[in-house]
């Protein structure tokens, strides 16, 4: 009997933590890219925070938009300061669904679309995005590019820079998740 | 206990972790673990001066800061004899340039800044440095920003102007004509609109001439003295903001001196992204501190004050 609840035990703890991935640390990258006349804008996210959970294809990220590095330091500076507000809205916050049915037992790659909110800028909008889901071995893969309308999420751009600062920016997920384990 | 109770103990205790991760809560499972550090603060002032003063604020690494500073004359001046008159003639002091400055900020490092810069007044040539040596941070663990600043000044007057004034046969001296500077500069950014910093400071100069102040029981000018500045900054939008700045001078000859006061400027600094146009009213007629802090010799309170701007180009190399 001891066995039979040692168990049950067993099954609910494994099964718990078998559909819970997270990013696997310094394997994740979240980029924006965005082509301008005077000095392509671009800069790298490495510390993401992502939840995925494969039993309901939810899939959580939480960013600290400080963490964005410009090859740049003004234009950093200026990114936080004058465009995204950090100190007043510090994270940008993506909750959504994969919409297909994916076999999260096989290897393999599947390409994917995903349907949730993204908050940014304190703004919040339901978005759709195309990306991929690819397994091997322990590891779940997740990439997506996507496009970002500046204006959508109310960042102001002076009317002097509209023509330095793209209106549309290239978004860019590449995140590598493995099982979750309570640290 | 009975296995059934177990059974339920277990389930009793399984199930509100299941619930727990329904899809609002995902997040929360790894941000509890995850501990970011404390954040760098960003952009205490927006460019490495405020009016006068220097700001803890460094040029970044590779980047070069092209300033055209000026300061026009004084817009009215009770002293003369028809101040109104004056004031008209020379449009508000715009007809005058007190001094006129150019010069270049390069940042070696992001918190190491070399400069050079030439002024019109006393025909000052100067190098700088400054070290930015803590940065404060977001959750104010670190409750303040500091950095060291020093420039040494070099005079290419004609030795007639050095030396005017003096006893006829004096010995000249190249190194008469160098002054040096140091301070620290301590800096918080208080709130997202309020930032202030303290700058105790040091000037020497290597020559000065015998000038008394007879407000103050005949204290003599001296060669070296502290001083301590103060500035700040409010920012009215994301791009303008309200600055000012102070130094008060230590020196007995400068307590309740009529003819050399403490530079006070308040005025108006506009962002607009790769230019910073800084814009104000201020008694002081230099434009460096081997300047400014012992050869102000016009009082806000007789109405010399002057129209003072900066001009900041930021390049990145």
């Amino acid at each position: 009997m001891k066995k039979t609840i040692i168990l049950i035990a067993l099954v609910f703890s494994v099964g718990v933590k078998a559909q819970i991935f997270t990013a696997k640390s310094g394997e994740t990258s979240i980029s924006f890219f965005s082509e301008a006349p005077l000095e392509n804008i671009e800069a790298v996210n490495k510390s993401a925070s992502v939840v995925f959970k494969t039993t309901t294809n939810d899939i959580q990220m939480s960013i600290s938009v400080q963490n964005f590095k410009f090859k740049n330091a003004l234009m950093e500076e200026h990114f936080n300061e004058n465009y995204m507000e950090t100190t007043k809205f510090p994270k940008c916050v993506f909750k959504g669904k994969i919409n297909e049915t994916v076999d999260y037992t096989k290897d393999g790659e599947q390409k994917v679309t995903i349907t949730g909110k993204m908050e940014l800028h304190g703004v919040t909008k339901d978005v759709t995005i195309d990306g991929t889901v690819s397994k091997t071995g322990n590891d779940l893969k997740l990439y997506s590019k996507f496009k970002v309308k500046v204006s959508d999420y109310n960042i102001k751009v002076p009317s002097m820079y509209v023509k330095n600062i793209a209106e549309v920016v290239d978004v860019m997920f590449n995140v590598v998740l493995e099982p979750y384990q309570k640290k | 206990m009975s296995i059934l109770k177990k059974t339920i103990l277990i389930f009793a205790c399984v199930l509100p972790i299941s619930s727990l991760l329904s899809q609002e809560d995902l997040l929360s499972l790894i941000d509890d673990n995850k501990e970011e550090g404390p954040k760098k603060v960003y952009a205490t002032f927006k460019t490495v001066r405020i009016g006068n003063a220097q700001t803890i604020e460094t040029v970044k690494k590779k980047h070069l800061d092209f300033r055209i500073s000026h300061r026009f004359g004084n817009i009215y001046d009770s002293n003369l004899k028809n101040p109104i008159n004056e004031t008209f003639q020379t449009f508000l002091g715009f007809d005058n340039a007190s001094d006129i400055r150019i010069s270049f900020d390069y940042g070696l490092l992001d918190n190491l800044t070399v400069g050079i810069g030439r002024s019109k007044l006393n025909k000052l040539a100067d190098a700088s440095l400054k070290w930015k040596i803590l940065q404060q941070t977001t959750n104010f663990s670190m409750p303040i920003s500091l950095a060291f600043f020093t420039s040494v000044g070099y005079s290419h007057a004609p030795t007639s102007a050095i030396y005017a004034g003096v006893v006829k046969d004096f010995k000249t001296n190249e190194a008469h004509r160098f002054n040096y500077f140091s301070q620290l500069i301590i800096a918080s950014k208080l709130t997202e609109w309020l930032s202030l910093e303290l700058l105790p400071s040091y000037m020497h100069r290597n020559f000065i001439k015998e000038n008394i102040n007879t407000d103050n029981g005949n204290a003599q000018d001296v060669n070296g003295f502290f001083s301590m500045g103060i500035g700040g900054r409010i920012k009215l939008t994301k791009r303008l903001s309200f600055i000012g700045d102070y130094f008060y001078n230590a020196a007995a000859f400068y307590q309740g001196n009529s003819k050399v006061f403490n530079p006070l400027s308040l005025g108006f600094e506009i962002e607009t992204g790769g230019h910073v146009f800084s814009l104000f009213y201020t008694n002081a007629s230099g434009l460096t501190e081997n300047n400014f802090i012992p050869y102000t010799t016009d009082t806000w309170s007789k109405g010399q004050v002057k129209f003072g701007f900066c001009i900041s180009r930021t390049f990145a190399l």
